[in-house]
């Protein structure tokens, strides 16, 4: 009897400890009014699949911290702990694992490497890879046949005993380098064809405060240096667009001008400039993204806020890696809250995913984002993966829309646009999307309706503008016409009331 | 009815000739209060005219169905009459000709240019792209501009000021309208803690004691 007591307790204590199971995704999905609240939307990607190295007997990753997509939808993993290089191909059959590279007769090793750039121009096909702690770049094939090591060039302009970390890197057509290197902090390492500096290139702007250049005056260099230092923000990544142009990401977010940014209109555009998480660098470095979006691209907004739909961490977002596709979208990797941020071409927000968890389809230490297909990529490093995260019905609307209006179906983005304000409602630039579609259509005076709801007023005047000029346009002249004639026959009739007057009443009392 | 058509028909003549039409307003009874009032009444009907009609691109912060009539009428006729008092109050003491009513009158009388540019600028307003932004703010300046000129031509010709008492008397009525509404609010904080503190005694003593 007592013994059934007993198992009748312990099978009530166990039934405390029951958790319900929960078949919900894994994460809610939300985005940003005009008012910068946090709203509920779909989620626009869902976890499709991983990939890990022990599906392929070749043991799991170490901190990958790199990966890239060539043109072929090839995939490449830089696994920096296990020091090698895993290429899959656009079916993820293993292609090559290579940790050992020839390189005239001898053999070479990497060491933490931290960056991957494929150039493929011309024919060309060469992996550029940022060997970080043997602080050089070696460019080999498929193959692991290195024909260029490119160690530290000589700098004029910094300290010959600075050691030469490079950590990531694009290439362009010319063979040009373009480098982050870890302890130069002047923009991107320029280096020519054959390894010569070449310049610092996109450095990233300083400003100092008149109250800084007061104190320098007052105060003596020992008191100085006790002083916070401005030094400029680094890179934390770069990519190249379809067109050439080089988007880097930048880690460290200014606190003071990232808030002072909230309150700006699209049309601000300098004062947008400031606050910068990622630039897009035009031939000669300067920045020359788009960013006429409600608010400046710079992930969560409400960085304090505890809500449920965002995660309960805090602070602003730290952007290590940026991936461009062709149509302009850029992804952002934020490793503060592991979200990514997509944008399109104007800095609109699209949609936001991703949480810290470990469950599957979650990360808690990502290193790298990119674009694969209409998947999006994501390589964890904790628990090394690769995530794919597929688009859903809703994503894929927004995807299209935006793929249809640059390649000019402007009906078929309207179409698109109208599904994705079926499925969310709080998605304001779907009404933006559906307007600008309506102005190509000439229906300004529906593309100014969704353009009022969609708050955009730059969009708004513009179609103002058109609708105007079809609705007066030509008749301008006529309605110019009737203006000064009826204020010429008033003038006129004036003149002769008067000379009738004179003619009854004489001089005196007209004058 | 064809009394106050006449003067308001004078609020024409008047906009352009301020010095001897405030003038003629008080002395040669040009004007009436009940011609003002209907002017404050326009005044208000601009108001609501204005946050309901304005183009999109000028008035950004109203989404187009929160109008509160009641509000417009309080904050239109509220600073108008609050200008009065404040008006009345300080021009008494500084040797101001003008009563109350010459005050009010010649107080709407100059919001005129008001009137006549606020309402086809509000309508304006829907056909003009943001380069037109400029043009906006330069006729609403100049609405403005020129009801304060003649709310101080006024000022000077109905109390029978020299120019620069009637500019410092402005300055004055302006603080003395802050004046006005800072008692109003301590005075409405201490009726609301007044009438909590009975409620509550009278709560004690239903609860306790009966």
């Amino acid at each position: 009897m007592k013994r059934l007591a007993k198992l009748l307790l312990m099978s009530l204590l166990c039934l405390l400890f029951v958790v319900p199971a929960f078949a919900a995704p894994p994460m809610q999905g939300y985005i940003y009014n005009p008012d910068q609240v946090p709203v509920p939307a779909p989620m626009a990607y869902t976890f499709s699949r991983e990939l890990i190295g022990a599906d392929y007997g070749i043991g799991n990753f170490r901190e990958p911290q790199d990966m890239v997509v060539d043109k072929n939808m090839w995939l490449y993993i830089l696994d920096s702990g296990n020091n090698r290089l895993v290429v899959f191909d656009d079916k993820l059959k293993l292609k090559a694992n290579l940790d050992r590279f020839r390189y005239q007769g001898e053999t070479l090793t990497l060491n933490n490497p931290k960056g991957l750039y494929i150039y493929e121009y011309d024919g060309k096909h060469m992996i550029y890879i940022a060997d970080t702690e043997n602080q050089r770049i070696i460019r080999t094939d498929l193959k692991g046949n290195v024909d260029q090591v490119y160690t530290k060039p000589y700098i004029d302009l910094i300290d010959p005993e600075t050691p030469f970390y490079p950590t990531k890197l694009v290439v362009d057509r010319a063979e040009r380098m373009y480098i982050i290197c870890r302890n130069i902090n002047r923009g991107l390492v320029k280096l020519n064809a054959d390894g010569t500096f070449n310049s610092f290139f996109g450095a990233p702007k300083t400003t100092i405060s008149p109250l800084k250049v007061i104190l320098r005056l007052i105060f003596t260099p020992e008191q100085y240096s006790r002083i916070e230092s401005t030094v400029p923000t680094e890179y934390s990544n770069v990519t190249f667009d379809s067109y050439g142009f080089i988007y880097a990401s930048i880690a460290q977010l200014d606190r003071m001008k990232f808030f002072a940014t909230f309150d700006t209109k699209p049309t601000d555009k300098d004062a947008r400039a400031q606050t910068t998480t990622v630039r897009k660098l035009a031939a000669d470095g300067t920045d020359i993204l788009i960013r006429a979006g409600m608010f400046p691209p710079v992930g969560d907004l409400s960085v304090y806020s505890r809500t449920s739909l965002e995660t309960a961490v805090a602070g602003e977002a730290r952007f290590h890696d940026i991936t461009v596709n062709e149509y302009g979208m850029y992804a952002m990797l934020d490793t503060n809250r592991c979200k990514v941020f997509t944008y399109d071409a104007e800095g609109n927000l699209l949609y936001i995913f991703g949480n810290p968890s470990q469950q599957k389809g979650t990360f808690m230490q990502p290193t790298a984002v990119t674009f694969y297909g209409d998947q999006i990529l994501v390589l964890e490093s904790r628990n090394p993966a690769v995530i794919f995260f597929r688009p859903t019905d809703y994503g894929d609307a927004i995807n299209k829309a935006i793929i249809a209006y640059r390649t000019g179906e402007y009906e078929l983005s309207e179409k698109m646009w109208t599904k994705v304000l079926k499925m969310n409602s709080n998605m304001t630039i779907a009404y933006s999307g559906v307007g600008k579609s309506k102005v190509r259509a000439g229906d300004y005076k529906g593309a100014m309706h969704d353009f009022r709801i969609a708050q955009n007023p730059e969009y708004y005047s513009r179609a103002l503008e058109l609708y105007m000029k079809q609705a007066i346009g030509n008749k301008f002249t006529y309605i110019f016409l009737i203006v000064v004639g009826g204020f010429l026959v008033y003038q006129i009739y004036r003149l002769v009331k008067r000379f009738r007057r004179f003619l009854r009443e004489g001089v005196k009392k007209v004058v | 009815m064809a009394q106050i058509l006449k003067e308001l028909k004078y609020s024409l003549y008047l906009i352009f000739h301020p010095f001897d039409g405030f003038w003629d307003l008080k002395h040669e009874k040009r004007g009436s209060r009940k011609a003002a009032t209907v002017l404050l009444g326009i005044l208000v009907l601009l108001s609501i005219f204005r946050t309901q009609f304005t183009g999109y691109l000028y008035n950004q912060e109203y989404d187009g169905v929160s109008l509160n009539i009641l509000s417009e009428f309080t904050t239109t006729v509220g600073t108008f009459l609050l200008w009065c008092i404040a008006n009345w109050s300080l021009t008494t003491l500084m040797d101001g000709e003008g009563s109350f009513g010459d005050i009010f009158m010649v107080s709407a009388y100059a919001l005129t240019p008001m009137i006549l540019i606020g309402f086809p600028l509000a309508f304006l307003s829907n056909a003009m792209p943001l380069e037109y932004g400029a043009f906006y703010s330069l006729m609403n300046g100049i609405a403005v501009v020129w009801s304060g000129f003649l709310m101080l031509s006024g000022l000077l010709v109905v109390h029978q000021y020299t120019l620069s008492k009637t500019i410092l008397t402005s300055i004055l009525i302006v603080v003395g309208m802050a004046v006005i509404i800072f008692l109003g609010l301590l005075f409405f904080n201490l009726i609301s803690q007044l009438i909590g503190f009975f409620i509550g005694l009278y709560r004690e003593l239903v609860l306790r004691i009966l």
